[in-house]
């Protein structure tokens, strides 16, 4: 027990659970094999692999970088001290969340089975995403000007 | 090099988050140490509902063992499908923003150096593909299926994948609920909630997720919470009246079936327009005969279908894609024709629709329900060309898909 420790790094239990967890996943993919459109599913699954930690991530730190970089260098009026940084993110993240889930319908890229299968057409949701991502930003806005001025009195009366 | 070497591709000093660290991580693993399990059942259960032993039901004929569990599906109570499926897209739609906050969260471990330091270490590793691709797979393919844009195969892309995935998802459960729990415990919550931006603080170093060197925070713990919790609340709110219906519906922006055709008593949501399925006034005008298929062989106009003793019922249409509407339809019970066929109500029904537009057979259990109808009206009114005139099967608790709109033909069979 001690040398099988020492030579795989945990328990035999631990080696257990992962063979049984492999061979559940290669019975996956034999499954796989049979549906006519197999290298398409293998394909996106091997993109959605690297979809978030190689595409996404990289592409949201850096526009996070440049948000908050641009806010230390314009941290605002200096009496209010209250950030704005924030206040971006989120009708920002919010807003961008709802195109990443909805774009084909934004985008209209499936207008041909949309009409088919409801009998309207796309065009309607990219008025949607831009009224909601309207309300978001300017919900964010009033609510910083109300901490600006509720600071703003603070800072008078204390 | 030397630095490569030492501390891998990206050193523990670029990362920068003094919000990153085990608490955090283990806040949104909990949600979805919840959330998947009940998106995994689901899910089983959702495919259960198709009956796919029945001929011609199977959109994964080859599951093979992942069948093992299939039985046959309930008419009763007549919500569960509407609700097993509102459950299962709903849900998977608003924890899409706690994966993304997850995936974000542990970004760390990928660049961790050395990659392994043991053979168990490295297994684990690998076992993190299925998990990580295996998420991201799962939301992407049920979200585009629901959007209608199919890159691939959404059936055994969604079904196979799911399984890889939960592989994965047991295994990173079992390696890590004891941390979970562990870093759960080294913080309150409600103190969390209380300390804003001023008082933020990195949690205390654990050679892994929280940064060594963090910058000043921008953002408290609770502000993350509040903003992937906001994310998800505007998901819900911008999609779930789809099935929740009544008042909700018109917010579903994002949602597919938010709009109605017509008015009056057919103004609820279509689901194939006649026009896309080839449906046209003359195939369903005064010569269109609904053919029995049994012991007898027998013909019957609309009208000989309106003569016989009807039912009504408050029944669902509920899709895979998660939408749903309850409507009042009234029609002859699935087993009065049956009976009229010379078949008992204990063997199977293939459905068939006008022009191949739709087939699926249902469960003797199906047939025989009391509430299983062909329907001829809804609301009080006759049913409209979209919602499947002159006549459709409405089955409780039945996926939308097997309702048959514009039937042509029922083909009964005797058990065995």
């Amino acid at each position: 027990m001690r040398w099988f420790r020492r030579h795989y790094g945990a328990g035999p239990l631990h080696l257990a659970g992962l063979l049984a967890c492999f061979a559940v996943a290669a019975y996956a993919v034999t499954r796989v094999f049979g549906v006519s459109g197999w290298k398409g599913i293998l394909l996106w699954f091997v993109f959605c692999l690297i979809g978030h930690d190689l595409i996404g991530w990289p592409i949201y730190t850096a526009a996070d970088r440049v948000l908050t970089r641009t806010q230390q260098r314009h941290p605002g009026r200096q009496e209010s001290l209250v950030p704005w940084v924030n206040h971006v993110r989120v009708p920002v993240i919010i807003s961008g969340t709802l195109l990443a889930m909805f774009f084909p319908l934004i985008f209209r890229l499936s207008q041909t089975r949309y009409t088919d299968y409801t009998g309207f057409n796309e065009n309607a949701y990219l008025a949607n995403w831009l009224a909601v991502t309207a309300v978001l930003f300017a919900t964010s806005g009033v609510i910083y000007l109300l901490r600006l001025g509720l600071s703003r009195r603070r800072r008078v009366n204390g | 090099m030397k630095a490569v070497r030492e501390d891998g591709p990206v050193p523990p000093n670029r990362w920068k988050s003094p919000v990153r660290g085990p608490w955090l991580t283990s806040v949104f693993g909990l949600v979805l140490l919840i959330g998947i399990p009940v998106e995994f059942i689901t899910g089983l259960i959702s495919y259960a509902a198709y009956n796919p032993r029945l001929k011609g039901n199977d959109p994964n004929p080859n599951h093979g063992l992942f069948g093992f569990y299939l039985f046959n599906w309930a008419t009763s109570p007549a919500w569960l499908y509407r609700f097993i499926e509102g459950v299962h897209v709903m849900l998977g739609l608003v924890l899409v923003p706690v994966v993304l906050a997850k995936l974000w969260s542990v970004m760390p471990k990928l660049f961790a150096w050395p990659p392994w330091r043991s053979i168990s270490q490295l297994l684990e590793r690998l076992s993190l593909v299925l998990i990580v691709g295996g998420v991201v797979f799962e939301m992407s393919t049920g979200i585009l299926n629901i959007d209608y844009l199919n890159p691939i195969t959404f059936y055994p892309g969604h079904f196979y994948g799911a399984w890889a995935f939960m592989a994965g998802f047991a295994v990173h459960v079992a390696v890590k609920f004891g941390d979970m729990v562990h870093a759960l415990r080294s913080r309150r919550m409600r103190t969390e909630l209380r300390t804003g931006l001023a008082n933020t603080r990195s949690e205390p170093l654990d050679g892994g997720l929280v940064a060594p060197e963090p910058a000043p925070p921008t953002i408290s713990r609770r502000g993350i919470l509040a903003l992937v919790g906001g994310t998800s609340l505007a998901v819900f709110v911008l999609t779930a009246g789809e099935t929740i219906g009544g008042v909700m519906r018109n917010f579903a922006l994002f949602g597919t079936h938010y709009r109605a055709p017509d008015s009056g008593a057919n103004h609820f949501p279509v689901n194939k327009t006649a026009v896309s399925a080839g449906i046209t006034a003359s195939k369903t005008g005064p010569d269109w005969r609904l053919e029995l298929l049994g012991p007898r062989r027998v013909s019957l106009s609309r009208e000989d279908l309106l003569g016989m003793a009807l039912t009504t019922a408050d029944l669902p249409i509920a899709c895979t894609e998660g939408w749903s509407t309850v409507q009042r339809w009234t029609g002859v019970p699935l087993a009065d024709l049956a009976r009229l066929a010379g078949a008992t109500d204990h063997g199977t029904a293939d459905l068939r629709a006008l022009e191949s537009t739709g087939e699926a057979t249902l469960s003797a259990s199906q047939v025989s329900a009391p509430d299983s109808m062909l329907a001829l009206r809804v609301n009080g009114a006759d049913l409209s060309l979209d919602h499947g005139f002159p006549a459709r099967v409405i089955v409780p608790s039945a996926p939308g898909t097997h309702n048959i709109k514009w039937m042509s033909q029922i083909v009964f069979s005797e058990p065995g």
